[in-house]
């Protein structure tokens, strides 16, 4: 087993970001007086109106983070002093009047977790978004929505899918406002080919009082939303993943998807992860594709078997075969890669021949929608709810983590190097103990970014071991990046990281120059999400 | 070996003992003998000489290996060499007995999931 030094231990669990996590766990709280805090709270009050200032325990303390991993939500926990719930964009300008009079840090918050930003809870205030939730406009010629920040999915979903629209939710749960998936937290959804498309265009309030808008809506309110300014830069990305530390969207312009003729979802057996990787990436160039995805067998294992008289074989399985082995008890192959896609009938008939045709030039077995009903129909009603139907609401229902608890840490590269760093990282795995975990991988961007993420379970009953968890993660991170030529995701929180490499620092030093400019222009009594821009740009 | 095994679940592996739920029943095999390692519904420890196929759960090894494992001073120790046993193809084999029933697997859940996932068996 592979016994990590102090010294490298310090650095790769920052690499992780998961330090940089627990570092925010102890970031200094805000200290607001009982005086002082009272004086605040009236002031909110008089601006907002009484019922939407909370600051009893039993609210402050259902504010419990990010949602999202669970060291993140367990390390970065502090609930907040008070928690306040704007209607509008002029509601949120006075809540950053006040926060700014008091120095005040705010944290943008949308289902009581910081998904709408990412960012950890450090006390202080909490901006509760789920009142602004109206949806402005539907645009069923032009194919986009536009919402508030409190928008949930389901909302949105309940209107356009009855008028023959999908969006690009991904796996989180429907009752999630929608600018968490597609904006904030943009990686996180199942239009992966078309990562950077979901937002067109956002109207953003920021600390000193500003409104910004970003797309064709920088020149006032036209009929018609658009992400081409012309002559102004595209300024939706500077927010979108914003992590809440520049400003707060308050309108977003999100992208619709019409479902044209037809969908299919072609699937394709795999005895190796690599052909699997070269297929879903050849796949990725097509037009037609929204998403590919490969699963391993641990996953589709876990789907397949978790509620039937079958999911003893599989755990026996777990414990008996490796990740690269080909389990044969299960009757599954190595891994299954798909391709989700939209079109008109030509075109998808055309595409799914391509598929077929892509599969036996990487050695795979195609995988007929028949085939998988018939022989993984656990799998197939997951895979299709998903990426075919769009049906969330179910898939919702049948999440990925039955299998418990976990770390999940991802990266991104060549295409080939991402190849050699799955075969190697196998072994490192191997040497801490694992026999086999989850993974999963995504081609953003029509094959531009290939993307692999690791799940391994871990246990985390209780704090020693999530931080052992930390540490194991932090570990992978460091072997990775040590061998490997790829980046690591969430690369943002380590811009300011001091123990960095010193080529990364250099690197990072012209954007964070020009981040911490825009900050301090728009945030100069840096209230917004401070924790997070100590650790990462200010 | 029973004496073996009870040291070891009752000292530096008690962490493991603590997750293995009431009602568990564990066959360890070594060769032509084997190890019944049960937990009551007292959350007592039994552990005693056992017959092949009896239990819910049967853990197969060589003697030489569960030794080493045993001798663990400390769980860290114990994983690093399961860690080892993993990486070089030896890692003990484990054989569920349940018959294949939703009920069984819920019980298995309850009873050996995180057990096995603090033996470095299930992961």
């Amino acid at each position: 087993m592979q016994k990590i030094s102090d010294k490298t231990e310090q650095k790769l669990s920052r690499l992780a970001g998961a330090a940089t996590m627990e570092a925010l766990r102890n970031h200094e709280k805000v200290k607001i007086s009982g005086e002082k805090k009272r004086k605040i709270l009236d002031e909110f009050r008089e601006a907002l109106s009484p019922d939407r200032v909370r600051d009893e325990p039993h609210v402050t303390t259902y504010y419990r983070g990010p949602a999202h991993g669970t060291p993140r939500r367990v390390l970065s926990y502090v609930p907040p002093d008070m928690v306040v719930y704007p209607e509008s964009r002029e509601d949120i300008l006075e809540i950053f009047k006040i926060a700014s009079k008091y120095k005040l840090p705010v944290t943008p918050v949308g289902m009581q977790s910081t998904m709408v930003g990412g960012t950890p809870l450090t006390g202080g205030i909490v901006m509760d978004f789920m009142g602004m939730n109206k949806i402005h406009k539907i645009d069923t010629e032009q194919n986009y929505v536009v919402v508030e920040p409190g928008t949930t999915v389901q909302q949105v979903m309940d209107i356009v899918q009855p008028k023959g629209f999908a969006i690009a939710k991904g796996t989180y749960p429907s009752n999630f406002p929608i600018i968490s998936t597609l904006v904030s937290w943009f990686s996180q959804h199942n239009f992966g080919n078309r990562m950077l498309d979901q937002a067109i265009g956002l109207e953003v309030c920021t600390p000193d009082g500003s409104v910004i808008h970003t797309g064709s809506m920088i020149y006032g309110e036209t009929e018609h939303w658009s992400d081409v300014p012309q002559s102004a830069a595209r300024l939706t990305n500077l927010f979108s993943p914003h992590q809440a530390s520049i400003g707060v969207i308050t309108k977003a312009a999100i992208r619709m998807w019409p479902m044209l003729d037809k969908t299919a979802l072609p699937v394709v057996g795999f005895n190796d992860f690599a052909s699997a990787f070269r297929w879903t990436h050849d796949m990725a160039k097509s037009n037609m594709v929204d998403q590919t995805m490969i699963w391993c067998w641990v996953h589709v294992g876990g789907i397949e078997f978790q509620k039937t008289g079958r999911y003893l074989d599989y755990i026996e399985a777990k414990m008996k075969y490796r990740q690269e082995d080909v389990p044969e008890d299960l009757g599954l192959f190595n891994c299954y890669a798909f391709a989700g896609m939209r079109g008109y009938e030509e075109e998808i008939d055309g595409a799914v021949k391509v598929a077929e045709r892509m599969a036996k030039r990487h050695g795979g077995t195609y995988l007929s929608e028949e085939w998988m009903a018939e022989n993984l129909p656990n799998t197939w009603l997951y895979f299709s709810a998903l990426h075919k139907d769009f049906r969330y609401d179910l898939s919702d229902s049948m999440g990925l983590s039955s299998e418990g608890g976990g770390f999940s840490v991802q990266y991104m590269g060549d295409r080939e190097e991402v190849i050699r760093m799955y075969e190697g990282s196998n072994k490192w795995f191997r040497k801490m103990g694992w026999n086999n975990w989850r993974y999963y991988s995504r081609m953003f961007n029509a094959g531009q970014t290939p993307w692999l993420r690791y799940m391994p379970n871990s246990n985390s009953a209780n704090q020693e071991e999530i931080k052992e968890t930390v540490r194991i993660a932090g570990a992978l991170n460091a072997y990775i990046l040590e061998n490997y030529e790829v980046n690591p995701e969430n690369a943002m929180f380590y811009f300011n990281d001091p123990d960095n490499p010193e080529e990364v620092r250099d690197r990072a030093k012209p954007v964070r120059r020009l981040m911490r400019a825009v900050q301090k222009e728009f945030d100069p009594e840096n209230i917004l999400s401070p924790a997070i821009k100590k650790y990462t740009l200010v | 070996m029973e004496e073996k095994i009870t040291a070891f679940l009752e000292g530096p592996g008690k962490e493991i003992t603590d997750y293995l739920g009431p009602g568990g029943d564990v066959l360890i095999t070594l060769g032509d003998s084997s190890y019944r390692v049960k937990m009551d519904k007292d959350r007592e420890l039994q552990v005693e000489k056992g017959e092949k196929g009896n239990s819910d759960i049967e853990i197969t090894t060589e003697a030489e290996i569960m030794n080493d494992l045993l001798s663990s001073s400390s769980m860290e120790e114990y994983r690093q060499k399961m860690a080892s046993y993993t990486f070089n193809n030896k890692k003990p084999a484990v054989k569920i007995h349940m018959e294949r029933t939703d009920k069984n697997a819920a019980r298995f859940i309850r009873t050996y999931v995180y057990f096995l996932r603090r033996m470095w068996l299930l992961n």
